[in-house]
């Protein structure tokens, strides 16, 4: 390779970054949009339909979990109670959606009665199987039921405790692990709300 | 009195107020312990409004030179209890009944959310915050450990 061309080539290279910088500066550059997610219906937990489009200019946080449960997502939902405490005002502007991966066990009246147990402002939502596996697969979430013949919980599920967040525009934003501190769930909204407030 | 005597009485008056405690351990109290095994900070979570299905965490420890283990729990409060554990692997967190719950010698295990625990099923009487529910673990030396466990809400600061 002759000396000029590496020059040519290390000029392009500068230019693309700076390309990507100069694109990237207005949409944040650390809250890339995910290629997770997307449009679905499910029912509510007032058994009304519901769909995701309702939720526009909202920010979202969405978790698949069963009431049967007892540990994973009362823990998550107590973590997201001290999340909207330390949102203040902000938290008018945000939404969770519970989705069970139980269907036969969440009825929408459980899912409505168990979380009025916790001050998230939160929607349970249910469906078919066939529906719920679709939002589980968009969302590239996973559950399993696994028979336990011998327990009198007769079954359980286990599932990804993933808990995604989208912009306003419905767009998966952030992805939190379960281990996720509340202090990184409320950045993390706080920098969606900014983004897009820069955006608009 | 010469210094070594007041140190012996104040050592001597300790000891016989440790002892009292110990025998005289209601059932409520802090510390509920068989031989060995004591079991201490006994909670279980607020059910879900529509479940009859609480989990109960509690520390075991095992003052003891032989390892022990749980490996039964009954409750009045309660149609069937069992042991149970919460893993996370690769990123699925899985609910299964274990056999039993090993607490090393002089050491201790903790019951704790996503982890071991205990499962209460058919609850009799719906728990407030506050409440109590006792549970008794069986050890595989066939002595009792008596569990008092506080309610606590579901929602946790």
């Amino acid at each position: 390779m002759t000396i000029r061309r590496r020059g040519r080539l290390a000029a392009a290279a500068g230019l693309l970054a700076l390309a990507v910088v100069s694109c990237a500066r207005p949409s944040a550059p650390d809250l890339p949009v995910l290629p997770i997610g997307g449009e679905f219906s499910l029912t509510d937990h007032d058994g009304k339909p519901f769909a995701l489009s309702s939720q526009r200019g909202k920010v979202v946080l969405i978790f698949f979990g069963y009431t049967f449960c007892p540990d994973a997502c009362p823990t998550t939902l107590s973590k997201l109670g001290s999340v909207y405490r330390r949102l203040g005002s902000d938290r008018a502007k945000v939404k969770t959606l519970y989705i069970s991966v139980d269907p036969d066990r969440d009825t929408p009246a459980a899912l409505k009665a168990d979380l009025a147990n916790f001050s998230v402002d939160a929607l349970g939502l249910t469906g078919t199987k066939a529906e719920i596996d679709k939002v589980v697969g968009l969302y590239g979430a996973a559950y399993e039921i696994v028979p336990l013949p011998e327990s009198a919980a007769k079954y359980s599920v286990s599932h990804t405790t993933s808990l995604y967040a989208l912009d306003a525009s419905g767009r998966t934003r952030l992805r939190f692990r379960y281990e996720a501190t509340v202090d990184e769930i409320v950045q993390g909204i706080k920098a969606i709300l900014a983004a897009g407030a820069s955006s608009t | 009195m010469t210094r070594i005597q007041i140190a012996a009485r104040r050592i001597a008056v300790a000891t016989l107020c440790a002892a009292a405690l110990l025998m005289g351990a209601p059932s409520g109290a802090r510390a509920q312990s068989s031989a060995a095994l004591v079991a201490h900070d006994a909670w279980a979570r607020e059910p879900a409004p529509s479940r009859d299905v609480t989990g109960l965490f509690v520390v075991l420890e095992n003052s003891g030179a032989s390892p022990r283990s749980v490996v039964s729990a009954s409750s009045d409060a309660a149609d069937k209890v069992e042991l149970h554990e919460m893993k996370m692997t690769n990123g699925m967190m899985s609910m299964s009944p274990v056999k039993q719950i090993d607490v090393p010698a002089h050491g201790k295990t903790e019951l704790k959310p996503g982890g071991l625990h205990v499962m209460l099923f058919g609850l009799k009487r719906r728990p407030a915050p506050g409440d109590t529910i006792a549970v008794t673990l069986t050890l595989d030396d066939g002595t009792t450990v008596r569990v008092t466990a506080t309610v606590r809400k579901a929602e946790m600061p």
